[in-house]
């Protein structure tokens, strides 16, 4: 638990410099429950970048690697200091696609972008990346903007899990769109679930249950469908949705795999 | 585990507080993060306006029908051409929850009026088979928008024959029309002559002004047309042609009533006839006629020019115009550019000239290809660069100023492919790591390129324009030139 612990927090952190940004947009002021549930403590952020991160990463030394929608890496220092003041951005990587989920192991920075699952790594120790490897890259790609790629942190046998966006609202023009991937640490790809439209998270639980959030229901009636890591054969969801899939079709089921996922879905 | 509790007790207060039927809080949860705070849009203009639009007005059963079972675009709202889906909510929003948004949208500028439960319910049981989401042209067929009152008063066409030979607009002080007829609609309109050749109209009436200021007026027309205030032109439309020529121009204009007179005449086939006025006291633009004038101009998109930083070369991974869906473009300093195709492992475009404009993919939505900003394109890749070999792209290492050198298989060979700028071209060296003595074909330019040139040194060219690598055991390195004018 502890090492979920601080990206909790940092998430926390990270969700009301969003939300101050939103609310300063809006013009509104912030709703003052907030205060009564969650700490929450702006870090400055770089002056004159167009953040719109996508991905965090902690990495030793109280190291905050953030990825961003324009496909830069930046590493965040004195975040966790008590003088919120003396934070510091360096940039660290700019080149990605879109990265959507990141995380940091044995020395390299994974990432699962757009176009790839893969990782930076800094070989000579100069604080940037000379080896920007490609692990896997198993599902296509049409150039559709709406073909985001999101990736989890890997699971206690190493295997990422990669939800990938259909092409534009309903269809998949190129492999895999709608599905889950299973990625090996070596980069062998299993598909592992179908049925997502546009997912736009994923991630754990403690007990290791795999969770995604969709932002609109088409197959699956707009909630997050549960699946058990490491077993595809449990999730009454995934056999569901994939029958779908298949068949090409997807509004006319769209009640009946609601159903099947909220059967999917543990109480 | 406590951080989870936490999250678990937010979650559940969360959904207590979604389930009230409070009409602001619903809509700020639901609707808010596509339509805006107060209905005006959002999405970075994607999504349409609630405020003010004609479809959240009149009767309200189009606007539950939309949210219930959703909407497929295109659609036209104040104008503007919008194409998003919109998400049927009717699994997820009940009947009362569902009016208490609407009775809220309604209050943006829509007339206001309460939305009931009751309303909602009936179109849920009326609809319940439904799957689709509903289509703009068949929802509005069954529940057409409220028709706004025209604006201009007291209006009267007059119709005038033509003679065939008759091109411009003619001087209707001379001419007598051959019908006149008062349009109550306050619309110009070609109703009635929209499949005549040779003839002209002239609409006439009258406009209040309720600030003073200046006031923008579009004008559209197949063929030629002209609008004037107060019998002074203010804008034309010239020449035979269709539509889609809109001329905007302006004009100050003083509280009270002002003439317009508008001028058309159709030459032969197609006809149309669209205007618009826009200015103080009009919210938007309002049309001036029954067909509304289409606005072809695209949203500016701020650009982002990307540039290598001082000895540092400058990456940029997008989707790039010719090239496949993974690819990885390096601007380096001295402004020579290339992308490598991490699909075919191939060195595919190569240039002279400014990088990329970020701009369209970054600002906007991203539904085009990133082109090179200047400089003559180079496509040096038609097919595979090691034909009839398996290859898989590794990785690729960068040196201290970011220049790349891309790492591959191509079958069991470990390929390390190093572009070099050089004044005049760019170099690329090939390292080759065999087992064993073996050769290995390779096409470093697929066709002949007018402007480039090339070669492959100590190599020959064969005959169909690839050459052979001789490998031996150990590692092997080969140069290739390519010159660029």
């Amino acid at each position: 638990m502890n090492q979920f612990s601080p990206l909790f927090l940092f998430t926390l952190l990270l969700l009301g410099a969003v939300s101050a940004w939103a609310n300063k947009f809006n013009n509104q002021p912030l709703d003052p429950r907030m205060s009564k549930y969650y700490l929450r403590e702006e870090i400055p952020m770089p002056k004159d970048v167009v953040f719109e991160p996508g991905s965090i990463a902690l990495l030793p030394d109280q190291r905050i690697a953030v990825g961003t929608r324009r496909g830069e890496v930046w590493i965040c220092e004195g975040a966790y200091g008590e003088d919120l003041s003396k934070v510091t951005w360096t940039p660290y990587f700019k080149g990605l696609h879109e990265p959507l989920g990141m995380y940091w192991q044995d020395g390299a920075l994974y990432y699962t972008d757009r176009e790839q699952f893969g990782r930076l790594v800094d070989r000579n120790g100069d604080d940037r990346p000379d080896w920007v490897e490609t692990i896997s890259a198993p599902w296509g790609l049409t150039g559709n903007y709406h073909e985001y790629a999101f990736g989890t942190t890997p699971d206690p046998q190493g295997n990422i899990f990669v939800t990938l966006c259909l092409t534009g609202s309903f269809n998949a023009q190129a492999q895999w769109r709608g599905w889950v991937m299973k990625i090996a640490a070596d980069g062998t790809a299993t598909p592992y679930a179908s049925g997502v439209r546009s997912p736009g998270g994923i991630g754990y639980d403690a007990e290791g249950n795999l969770y995604y959030t969709d932002n609109q229901g088409v197959w699956n009636g707009g909630k997050g469908a549960y699946t058990r890591a490491g077993s595809a054969s449990s999730a009454v969801s995934t056999r569901g949705c994939r029958a779908i899939a298949h068949r090409g079709h997807s509004r006319p089921y769209r009640r009946k795999i609601w159903a099947l996922c909220r059967a999917g879905v543990r109480g | 585990m406590n951080s989870y509790r936490f999250l678990l007790s937010a979650l559940i207060f969360s959904q207590f507080t979604l389930q009230a039927q409070d009409g602001p809080a619903l809509y700020q949860t639901y609707c808010s993060a596509c339509h805006g705070a107060k209905g005006e849009g959002g999405a970075a203009g994607a999504a349409p306006p609630l405020a003010n639009s004609l479809w959240a007005q009149g009767d309200p059963a189009r606007m539950i029908n939309v949210v219930l079972n959703g909407l497929m675009g295109p659609i036209e709202v104040a104008g503007k051409e919008y194409n998003l889906v919109m998400p049927p909510q009717g699994a997820v929003l009940k009947d009362e929850q569902l009016a208490a948004i609407l009775t809220h949208i309604r209050t943006f500028g829509n007339g206001g009026g309460e939305v009931k439960a009751e309303q909602v319910a009936a179109l849920r049981t009326k609809y319940a088979d439904r799957e689709a989401y509903w289509k703009t042209d068949e929802l509005l067929k069954e529940y057409p928008l409220p028709v706004p009152p025209g604006a201009i008063r007291k209006l009267v066409r007059k119709y005038y024959a033509l003679p065939k030979s008759q091109k411009t607009l003619p001087d209707f002080s001379i001419l007598e029309p051959n019908a006149t007829s008062r349009q109550t609609s306050g619309l110009i309109s070609l109703e009635g002559y929209s499949d005549r050749d040779h003839f002209a109209l002239v609409w006439e009436g009258e406009l209040k002004i309720r600030r003073e200021g200046q006031f923008s007026f579009t004008l559209d027309s197949d063929d030629i047309s002209a609008l004037y205030i107060d019998d002074k032109k203010v804008v034309e439309v010239p020449g035979l042609g269709g539509m889609g020529r809109a001329k905007t121009a302006k004009a100050t204009l003083h509280p009270g009533l002002v003439k317009i007179r508008v001028e058309y005449l159709e030459y032969t086939g197609f006809t149309g006839m669209a205007a618009s006025w826009a200015g103080p006291g009009i919210s938007g633009t309002q049309s001036l006629s029954s067909t509304k004038v289409v606005n072809k101009k695209k949203r500016r998109i701020e650009p982002i020019e990307l540039k290598p930083e001082g000895s540092r070369a400058v990456h940029y991974r997008n989707f790039i115009a010719g090239t496949g869906n993974r690819s990885f473009s390096v601007g380096y300093p001295g402004g020579i550019n290339l992308v490598f195709n991490q699909e075919n492992c191939g060195l595919e475009l190569l240039w002279r000239g400014r990088f990329f404009d970020a701009g369209p993919r970054w600002n906007g939505r991203g539904t085009v290809r990133s082109l090179p900003l200047s400089g003559q394109v180079y496509h040096l890749q038609k097919g595979s660069p090691y034909p009839g070999q398996k290859f898989s792209f590794k990785g690729m290492e960068l040196d201290e100023n970011a220049y790349p050198t891309f790492h591959y298989l191509v079958g069991d060979l470990t390929v390390r492919d190093r572009p070099q700028p050089e004044e005049k071209g760019m170099k690329r060296i090939l390292s080759i790591e065999s087992e064993g003595d073996s050769e290995l074909v390779f096409v470093p330019l697929s066709r002949t390129v007018p402007g480039l040139s090339f070669e492959g040194h100590e190599l020959t060219v064969r005959e169909d324009g690839s050459y052979l690598l001789p490998l031996r055991q150990g590692a092997n390195s080969f140069t290739f030139y390519y010159g660029i004018q």
